[in-house]
């Protein structure tokens, strides 16, 4: 019944941790979470790959990061969108939605699943 | 400070991945899973954590780098805008503060082209310069040794074998009349020998340069032309290739011109090139083989690889065995060879310019110090003004480093303001000094070099770091607590230092200055014997083909009317030309001794009558010489100089006593007279033993005479018309005629003392204004901020004259001290410049003492407005106003 978590395409995983940045600043740990939540643990992320995204983005401007106390009352690092990132998320997601239009298009319609 | 920051890098890297870890291992835990399994899957799910965590600790460096640079540069344009603020808030100070540093970097400026051009560089347009180098002999005539850089041309052949030498050549510097009659003038040529440029690997800027086919006696005589010559003289046009002009009678052609500030291997101007071999071929003089003409410089290429040294050796070795085979008792066969830089400043007899040169670059790195002191202690008296500012500041969390960075970037800004105006005056100074007092070097100094530039650049660096130094140490320490009361103590005392350290300097300063002016004054006021005012040298270079005989005609009509001329009050003919040449010849008392005096003669002056009269030289016993003297078939007569009667007759009156001049049958010249002592060619040189004879018992043989001429008002003014009456009274018979003020010649020997008093007399007197602008700005300042006191003393019935005595205290106090400190420092370093005066010590009282005076005296008057506010200050107002 469950299906093999699927591995992300490549440049996929930006997108994801914009967009799960956009609407409040969390922690790495807090966007793993979002993230498994919003995908129904379909999506395999090693957390480590994660944590190098974020920092990365970090340098590049995307984000920007502030330690705060988390809701266990520990100190956690908190990354929240610049305006710079909520840039690059607004072309990144349009650019994936055309390319993934795209290849649906390609694709066809899904087979029905035989009933029974 | 680096590797601590890195380590918090690592730590929040860790926290992080902790965090994450621990939260997951919690989730994990709370769904079921066994503590140890637990962990694991959290592992897992990270990934390895050793290899991200080096990469997160990589990443979030370069982040923190990139935002620390950033938070830089926005704190910098910050700190800039409200350094502006402040500077407009006070455009006085500003000014002040520009103009102080302005002067102590434009001094240094100037000293530094000055001491780049005579010190550090080569002549300009001479490839690898590094590996030309001049020949110098060193050889022991009369028991005195001579360094000596004019050679004999078989000297120099004899070098062309050396291998150790790429090339050696000739050349020779002399000047010569360009055009002829009123309009001719003299210009400065090189004869050179045909491998001089090609050695030297400069390229012509037109035309082309000459070469060895050039240089045959047979040859045509070509001529290559300086561009400053090119563009004046000959209009600085195309078609100047292939014109033709007049050098001494003699008809060159324009081949090429050099490029801008080409000036061969000296520093000094030359006008004009010509081949050395065609130029010199009328010469009727044996120069080629004989070697007692010393006329030539010698240039030497270095082979590949050979030192100076080792050519030295080689070119030695071949000296001393081609002279040994001369039968010449004069030569020292210890003599020696040796290869010194082109720069005068490097090579033996070192010029007392290159010292002074030297010694200027360190005087005016302490008038820069002196500037820094004086803006320093400004800026100090500013914080103390604003001290309220800078605590409220710091209670407001400005922290101290951000308050002295702003010091530091002010003090930065204002220097290199004060360096930007200073550029004008490097230009312009540098100029005026070269003008003044180098005025043969042929150096355009108004035009600013990139090195030039770079030094003032620097120096505005330093001035700006120097100025911020102890006002910065001085903002770290403020304590907001504590308040002003005693940080304002710390600060006055440091502001003391400072104006006690420039009155210190500026001792030194004067005290040098005093020094060179002082040697200045002996060395003008020295007693040549002869008086050079108001005395011209007039000579005759005659038209070719006319006859000596028939020059000595000319000479002597042109005498008589000099004479009649109302302006000349006297004149006289004289075989050598004065205070130039001058020969020497073998001279024999009766008892048949021949004394000799080493270099200071006797040396042997033909003169016509009224020559000492002329000249201004007192007969002392007997007579002078007469026209009556000056005739063929009247005994020999003689007149010797005191120095010369002191040295034959010790004894007894010379007068009535032989002398045999020249040869071994020369018969008895009596002596008539003892004339005083005159300089023969130096300014500073040891006595002379001068004899002088009637210009027909030359002994040898007559030549056309100069003249000399008294006149009635300014040489200068006067020459232009005395050389019209020469030139038509002479004639077709002469090509040219140069009157000269007899002061011409005396004043190049005293230019490096002008120099030495010139310079350090400005520089002196900078430093004082500035060291007293300095005290008074800090009186000033004092006064203003106890302010409160005096008006407290005053109403407690201070007189005036107590108040006046309670700021002088202070004031004359800082000025002793100072005064004090530098003349101990004087004192110690003096003898640095002991070997560069003349006649006096380093430690010269009256110097010393006029000094010391000079600055308490400017110390008490910079007091005084200040101690007068003090006396004038009225209790109630100033009361009331606190």
């Amino acid at each position: 019944m469950s299906e093999a978590p699927l591995s992300l395409v490549q440049g996929t995983l930006d997108l994801l941790v914009l967009r799960a940045l956009e609407s409040e600043s969390r922690h790495g740990y807090g966007v793993t979470e979002w993230l498994r939540r919003r995908s129904g643990g379909a999506l395999s992320i090693e957390e480590g790959a994660l944590y190098t995204c974020l920092h990365r983005m970090e340098r590049r401007g995307w984000l920007a990061a502030t330690w705060g106390l988390s809701e266990n009352k520990r100190r956690a690092k908190f990354y929240r969108l610049t305006a710079a990132g909520r840039r690059q998320l607004d072309a990144e997601s349009h650019r994936f939605r055309r390319y993934c239009a795209a290849v649906f298009d390609v694709l066809g319609p899904a087979p029905q699943p035989e009933a029974g | 400070m680096r590797s601590r920051l890195r380590q918090e890098v690592a730590r929040d890297v860790d926290a992080e991945i902790a965090y994450h870890l621990d939260r997951t291992v919690a989730d994990l835990e709370s769904a079921g899973l066994e503590p140890d399994r637990a962990r694991a899957t959290a592992r897992r799910r990270f990934g390895r954590v050793s290899r991200y965590r080096r990469e997160l600790i990589r990443l979030s460096n370069i982040t923190r780098h990139r935002r620390q640079r950033r938070s830089h540069m926005v704190a910098i344009v910050e700190m800039l805008r409200s350094v502006r603020r402040r500077l407009f808030r006070s455009p006085g100070y500003a000014a002040a503060v520009v103009a102080i540093l302005a002067l102590g970097i434009g001094m240094n400026g100037v000293t530094f082209r000055l001491a780049d051009r005579i010190l550090l560089r080569p002549p300009a347009h001479i490839v690898d310069a590094d590996t030309v180098k001049r020949i110098w002999v060193h050889r022991e005539v009369h028991g005195t040794r001579y360094d000596m850089r004019a050679h004999a041309y078989a000297d120099l052949e004899d070098l062309f074998s050396a291998d150790s030498l790429d090339q050696v050549v000739a050349s020779a510097r002399r000047s010569a009349v360009l055009g002829r009659g009123a309009s001719a003038e003299r210009v400065i040529t090189v004869a050179a020998a045909g491998g001089y440029f090609p050695m030297l690997g400069t390229r012509p800027y037109r035309g082309r340069f000459f070469g060895p086919d050039d240089d045959r006696p047979d040859r045509e005589i070509v001529a290559v032309v300086s561009h400053a010559f090119w563009k004046g003289r000959l209009g600085g046009e195309a078609d100047a290739i292939g014109r033709r002009l007049e050098l001494d009678g003699r008809a060159v052609t324009v081949v090429g011109v050099a490029p801008a500030g080409f000036t061969g291997a000296e520093l000094q101007r030359v006008d004009v090139w010509l081949p050395l071999e065609p130029w010199s071929a009328v010469s009727e003089a044996p120069w080629r083989t004989h070697r007692g003409y010393y006329w030539l410089q010698g240039l030497a290429r270095l082979a590949p690889g050979v030192d100076a040294e080792s050519a030295g050796v080689e070119a030695t070795v071949l000296h001393r065995r081609a002279r040994g085979g001369q039968a010449d008792s004069r030569y020292d066969p210890e003599a020696e060879i040796s290869f010194a830089p082109l720069l005068a400043a490097h090579g033996p007899n070192r010029p007392p310019e290159a010292r002074i040169a030297l010694l200027l670059v360190g005087v005016a790195a302490i008038v820069l110090l002196i500037a820094c002191f004086n803006v320093a202690h400004l800026v100090l008296a500013r914080m103390t003004w604003r001290r309220h500012e800078y605590s409220l500041r710091l209670a407001l969390g400005i922290s101290r480093g951000r308050l002295a960075g702003e010091i530091l970037l002010e003090s930065l800004v204002l220097a290199f303001l004060g360096a930007t105006v200073s550029l004008i005056l490097v230009a312009w100074g540098s100029e005026l000094m070269r003008a003044l007092l180098l005025p043969r070097l042929a150096w355009s100094a108004s035009s600013l070099d990139p090195a030039g530039i770079a030094f003032v650049v620097s120096a505005a660096a330093f001035a700006g770091l120097a100025a911020a130094v102890l006002p910065m140490a001085r903002v770290l320490r403020l304590d907001p607590r504590i308040g002003s009361r005693v940080d304002r103590a710390a600060g006055s005392r440091a502001k003391r230092v400072l104006v006690a350290a420039q009155a210190a300097f500026s001792t030194v300063l004067l005290i040098g200055a005093g020094l060179f002016v002082r040697s200045l004054d002996r060395v003008t006021d020295l007693d040549l014997g002869f008086d050079p005012e108001r005395l011209v040298v007039v000579a005759m270079d005659l038209e070719n083909g006319v006859s000596t005989d028939e020059g000595i005609a000319v000479a002597d009509r042109v005498l008589d009317a000099l004479r009649s001329r109302p302006e000349v009050t006297r004149a006289a003919a004289v075989q050598h030309d004065p205070f130039r040449d001058s020969a020497s010849v073998s001279v024999r008392l009766a008892s048949g001794e021949a004394p000799r005096a080493d270099s200071r003669g006797p040396y042997f002056e033909p003169v016509g009558a009224e020559y000492f009269e002329t000249m201004g030289l007192e007969v002392l016993r007997g007579r002078g010489l007469e026209s009556r003297d000056d005739r063929v078939g009247v005994e020999p007569v003689v007149v010797v100089n005191q120095a010369m009667a002191a040295f034959f007759w010790p004894t007894g009156d010379a007068i009535g006593e032989c002398l045999f001049i020249g040869d071994d049958d020369a018969p008895c010249s009596r002596v008539i007279g003892v004339v005083e002592n005159a300089h023969r060619q130096q300014v500073i040189e040891e006595r002379q033993l001068l004899y002088y004879v009637p210009l027909v018992h030359a002994a040898f043989g007559r030549e056309v005479p100069k003249i000399v001429a008294r006149v009635d008002g300014d040489p200068e003014a006067l020459a232009a018309s005395l050389r019209a009456e020469v030139l038509e009274v002479a004639g077709a018979r002469i090509r040219f005629a140069a009157v000269d003020p007899m002061a011409d010649r005396v004043a190049p020997q005293l230019r490096s003392w002008r120099l030495g008093a010139t310079l350090f007399g400005t520089m002196g007197i900078l430093a004082l204004v500035v060291a007293a602008l300095g005290l008074y700005t800090a009186l000033a300042f004092d006064v203003a901020t106890r302010w409160h006191e005096i008006g407290v003393r005053s109403a407690l019935g201070a007189t005036a004259r107590q108040l006046v005595a309670l700021v002088l205290r202070r004031g004359a106090g800082l000025a002793l001290v100072g005064v004090a400190c530098g003349l101990v420092i004087a004192f110690v370093t003096g003898v640095w410049i002991d070997d560069l005066l003349y006649d006096m010590t380093s430690r010269d009282p009256v110097t010393f003492l006029g000094v010391s005076t000079l600055l308490v005296v400017t110390g008490l008057f910079a007091c005084w407005l200040p101690a007068r506010r003090a006396s004038a200050a009225d209790p109630a107002t100033v009361l009331r106003s606190d």
